[in-house]
């Protein structure tokens, strides 16, 4: 087994390295090449399309399965309605 | 359609409340904790705000090995079974954590909230580490190495089975797990989902040499005590884009104790040999390392008990912003170079 550090590692570099986050050169060619590299979406995209689906008034009126973007309002169902909450946390499609 | 009416999914999700958050500005982020570098992340609870589950988890090069629809259902039936059983006996109930909002991380709220920017998940976790970078409490083996890969220990899984077993290698192989198993513990936490798994998994003290891991076998619960390999926390930084980590877009690989032996050096040092130049380093002018060049030190550092390579001992050790000094073997002779790392920026 290897050896295992005390779990605290700090950096020896002074409090102005550390907030000069924003002010580095080259930003915005790391992150244009970092979105180059972005991975693929392509299943958290089908699964959210999935939800939103069911999202959707795709069945009759009565059948239709709401999706709430608001938590209280949320919990306030789940007490009436008995019902356990399924809770998707994304970012805005 | 994905989910008609009367598909396993229309109907499993008609006996749920569907909520979707999209702004995390008032939600209570100690209660909803979780590695914010995920693409889309779930959680099924109660109106007592007690978590059944998780459904989500990601590996570093995808997002989406571990989510598809048919782990989804399971998750969902799972839930609402867990559900059944609270209203029959709510005991079952755990200790809520202690709140923390988005508001509550002063750079967060310069940077978001104050210029009125969604506040999005993922800026949470980056706000988070650049706070605790500033105040000492970074723990950069926990709060940068997030969500432990599973494949390190040997573990790999059936996922549209859930937490199927598909194949056992490694570190969990020795310790007796069988193709077939499914896991349902993790540490001595029920697990029944791999969002479950994984969360457990990263709450494991980094300085852990073991873990329990609670299979059942052809309805038979058997335990297994899994000796944790070196480094078993590691994963690939590069696809959590806006990390405190420094860049420093090279990567090495660690010589053999014959090789550095051979060459003179340290055999318990972290010498390793360049395979690749990221090509930024040009463009920013990071460095000019070479494939083939073998780096030795790092500001007259050869050796670290968790570094095996130069690259993870600068993420450890040094700050996002530093330029340090590496001692390198070109052709056969020491020279030395400098490396200027770089910190990610914010689009926002």
């Amino acid at each position: 087994m290897a050896s295992k550090t005390p779990g605290q590692i700090r950096s020896s570099a002074s409090p102005a390295a550390s907030n000069s986050w924003d002010n580095e050169m080259g930003w915005a060619v790391e992150d244009s090449l970092m979105r180059m590299q972005k991975r693929n979406f392509t299943f958290p995209a089908l699964l959210a399309c999935a939800a939103w689906s069911v999202a959707t008034p795709l069945f009759s009126q009565d059948d239709r399965i709401y999706w709430l973007n608001n938590y209280p309002e949320a919990l306030r169902e789940a007490r009436q309605t008995q019902k356990p909450i399924f809770l998707e946390f994304r970012c805005e499609p | 359609m994905l989910s008609p009416k009367n598909s396993p999914r229309g109907k499993l999700l008609s006996q749920y409340v569907c909520a979707r958050i999209t702004r995390m500005d008032d939600i209570d982020i100690g209660l909803f904790d979780y590695d914010r570098n995920n693409t889309l992340y779930y959680f099924i609870l109660n109106a007592d705000e007690q978590i059944y589950l998780r459904y989500g988890g990601r590996e570093a090069n995808s997002s989406d090995t571990y989510l598809n629809l048919a782990s989804l259902e399971l998750a969902l039936e799972q839930g609402l079974e867990l559900h059944r059983r609270y209203r029959q006996d709510d005991t079952m109930r755990t200790a809520r954590p202690p709140p923390l909002f988005a508001r509550e991380i002063p750079l967060l709220v310069e940077r978001t909230y104050a210029r009125n920017n969604c506040v999005e998940c993922h800026l949470i976790a980056d706000f988070q580490n650049i706070h605790r970078e500033q105040n000492g409490s970074l723990d950069r083996l926990t709060h940068m190495y997030r969500s432990p890969d599973i494949k390190t220990l040997g573990i790999h899984l059936d996922s549209p089975k859930g937490l199927a077993v598909k194949e056992a290698g490694g570190a969990v192989q020795a310790a007796g797990m069988k193709p077939g198993d499914r896991i349902t513990g993790w540490n001595g936490t029920p697990v029944w989902t791999f969002g479950d798994l994984q969360y457990s998994y990263d709450k494991v003290d980094r300085r852990a040499e073991r873990i329990s891991i609670t299979v059942d076998r052809g309805g038979e619960r058997v335990n297994l005590s899994v000796a944790l390999p070196e480094r078993w926390w590691w994963t690939d930084l590069g696809f959590r884009q806006m990390t405190v980590d420094p860049r420093v877009y090279f990567e090495s690989r660690p010589l053999t104790e014959l090789e550095k032996r051979k060459q003179g050096l340290d055999p318990g040092g972290f010498a390793s040999e360049v395979n690749y130049v990221d090509g930024a380093a040009e463009l920013l002018r990071s460095h000019d390392l070479r494939p083939g060049d073998i780096v030795i030190g790092v500001d007259g550092v050869e050796r670290d008990e968790i570094a095996n390579t130069p690259e993870l001992f600068i993420k450890l050790r040094k700050t996002a912003g530093e330029t340090v000094t590496l001692d390198v073997i070109r052709e056969g002779k020491r020279i030395q170079k400098r490396l200027k790392t770089y910190r990610m920026s914010f689009r926002k």
